[in-house]
């Protein structure tokens, strides 16, 4: 890369030239005084006002010429500050400046290593998208070719369970149907989670009515919940009054993850209360299973789990859990 | 009851004579087609529609518009493997329902069923409600067998009803059924439905005070088993 002059050498340099130029003309205008002894002193007043002036001009010019160098340094600076501060549409990242090859000096330098840093950081971003754009598709893919051989496979133990079979192989049927829609779920979840933490999942929030959403999804579960043998308590407010700013859908997909937690591990205490406190701002879900801790016939990754917290965290709520033996109660309340 | 025809479109072999099989042991009668070439020509004669997004050729979301299209009456539900939120709403912009593989073939039936009482075509033109209540669809109209005399009811009450009939043994919610037969939004505080819901049960129970028919689900809503 050709080098050019750089602004601050010129500028050290101008200074020097007027630190050695200064004393040299106040040596000459000194002598040239001197030997005007006998002369009249209107002659003498004329070399000091000389001097004076040529001392005043030089002054002058040396802040004239700073003030030229500093705008000039300043309005460079400027102009790479808010090219970094800005950023292009879309990418996030600020847009390159444009560089005059003809002034590489040091702030040329630099405003060409920030376009070098910038393109580095366009390409890592671009395939960086390129990997997440396969990975989705990866696990869509993957997603799909794994739920239509459980299918198949439940066709297939849907037609054994129509023929005569021994205790053991009924209970082995059975226990491959729940492992098929487990197996279901955690793909689901496994793809949900993926898509989420990719910031790919739509994020849409907007006023919602908790206490109206929580019914709906209460109203969804009820059945399930009762043919398992739950006692149902729903302590939820006629009118509402209680609005937050989330996404309806996240919200529905927490609650359904939470309901169906506890659906899947929380049986055996076969109750769950469901209430919303307008008053503390706060959605409360119990249950009275073996806790988080707890044993569970089919306890997995927690992968729905995660999810629903992720979700919460991103919507700026949180969930509140105390668990023991007895029990488990979830207080979901804003950050 | 006339027998229920499904057109069914599915290019896996397993899984379709799984879903055939089971279909016409509930007593569908099932046409299945391995891609949506020609499906066009037969949908006019079905009931409802199961069709799978990844066929060979034109897509399930292709296939269905056109089917649609074909015959706008005729609900059709998507059977897919694709999961995608993005997927299920392009699917649900023609579709009447989506269901994700793998599916429980009760689950499958029980769609169905729905799909085809929204239509009209799977609900009985009598419906026994409680010990006494008899509805006639094709008459629209409501009989106590007790008395042999007619249960007059008025336009809402009737809609309310009927809401309920097409939705059986879900628990609806108030501001669902307020919506869906008001049609427009339900407001805070509003205590129609909660009135014309006692006026009903004043007709239609025994026991107002103790319904059979119209079950309070607390803090939750309504429901009407069949």
């Amino acid at each position: 890369m050709k080098r050019v002059g750089s602004p601050f050498r010129r500028y050290l340099q101008v200074h020097f030239l007027l630190a050695a130029l200064l004393p040299i003309l106040l040596l000459f205008t000194a002598v040239g005084v001197a030997p005007s002894r006998g002369h009249a002193d209107a002659e003498t007043l004329k070399h000091l006002r000389n001097t004076f002036v040529i001392v005043g001009f030089v002054v002058a010019a040396f802040i004239a010429v700073s003030w030229i160098f500093f705008y000039r340094l300043r309005k460079r600076l400027v102009r790479l500050q808010e090219a970094m501060a800005v950023s292009s549409e879309g990418s996030g990242l600020p847009k390159p400046v444009s560089v005059r090859t003809d002034r590489l000096d040091e702030i040329g330098r630099l405003e060409a290593s920030f376009n070098r840093m910038i393109r580095q950081l366009e390409d890592s971003r671009r395939r960086e998208q390129e990997e997440e754009s396969l990975r989705r598709r990866l696990i869509a893919n993957l997603s799909h070719d794994l739920r239509t051989p459980l299918t198949a496979i439940r066709g297939h133990a849907a037609r054994l369970r129509k023929e005569p079979l021994s205790p053991e192989g009924r209970g082995s049927l059975e226990a491959m149907d729940l492992t098929i829609t487990h197996a279901g779920d955690l793909i689901d979840d496994l793809l949900s989670y993926t898509l989420l933490t990719s910031g790919k999942y739509p994020y849409r929030p907007e006023p919602t009515d908790l206490v109206r959403l929580v019914r709906s999804a209460a109203a969804a579960w009820y059945p399930a919940f009762e043919s398992a043998g739950f006692r149902i308590e729903a302590e939820l407010p006629e009118e509402s009054g209680l609005v937050w700013e989330v996404d309806p859908q996240w919200m529905r997909r927490v609650l359904d993850n939470l309901f169906q937690n506890i659906h899947r591990h929380a049986r055996d205490g076969r109750y769950i209360g469901i209430a919303v406190n307008v008053e503390r701002e706060e959605l409360a879900i119990e249950d009275n299973g073996p806790g988080l801790g707890g044993p569970s016939e089919d306890r997995g990754a927690g992968i729905g789990l995660s999810i629903a917290l992720y979700m919460l965290k991103e919507m700026k709520l949180q969930a509140l859990f105390e668990s023991g033996e007895n029990g488990t109660t979830v207080r979901i309340i804003k950050i | 009851m006339k027998t229920r025809k499904v057109l069914y479109i599915e290019d896996d072999r397993e899984i379709g004579s799984w879903v055939q099989e089971e279909l016409e042991q509930r007593g569908y009668a099932v046409t299945w087609l391995l891609t949506g070439d020609g499906a066009e020509r037969e949908v006019p004669g079905h009931d409802v529609v199961i069709l799978d997004i990844m066929l060979p050729g034109l897509d399930g979301f292709t296939v269905g518009q056109r089917l649609k299209k074909a015959a706008p009456s005729v609900p059709i539900m998507l059977l897919s493997a694709r999961t995608a939120v993005e997927d299920k709403l392009q699917g649900l912009q023609f579709a009447d329902d989506y269901v994700t593989k793998p599916f429980h073939p009760d689950e499958l039936a029980a769609r169905v069923e729905v799909l085809l009482r929204r239509s009209g075509a799977a609900m009985p033109e009598r419906l026994k409600l409680g010990q006494h209540i008899l509805v006639d669809l094709a008459d629209q109209t409501v009989l106590d067998e007790r008395s042999g005399e007619e249960v007059v009811l008025t336009g809402k009450q009737f809609q309310i009803l009927m809401y309920f009939l097409r939705h059986p043994n879900r628990i609806l919610t108030k501001e669902q059924i307020y919506e869906a037969v008001w049609g427009e939004p339900y407001l805070d505080g509003d205590k129609a439905l909660m009135v014309h819901i006692r006026h009903l049960r004043e007709k239609l129970e025994q026991d107002p005070g103790a319904p059979e028919i119209i079950e309070t689900i607390r803090g939750i809503g309504y429901r009407i088993r069949r």
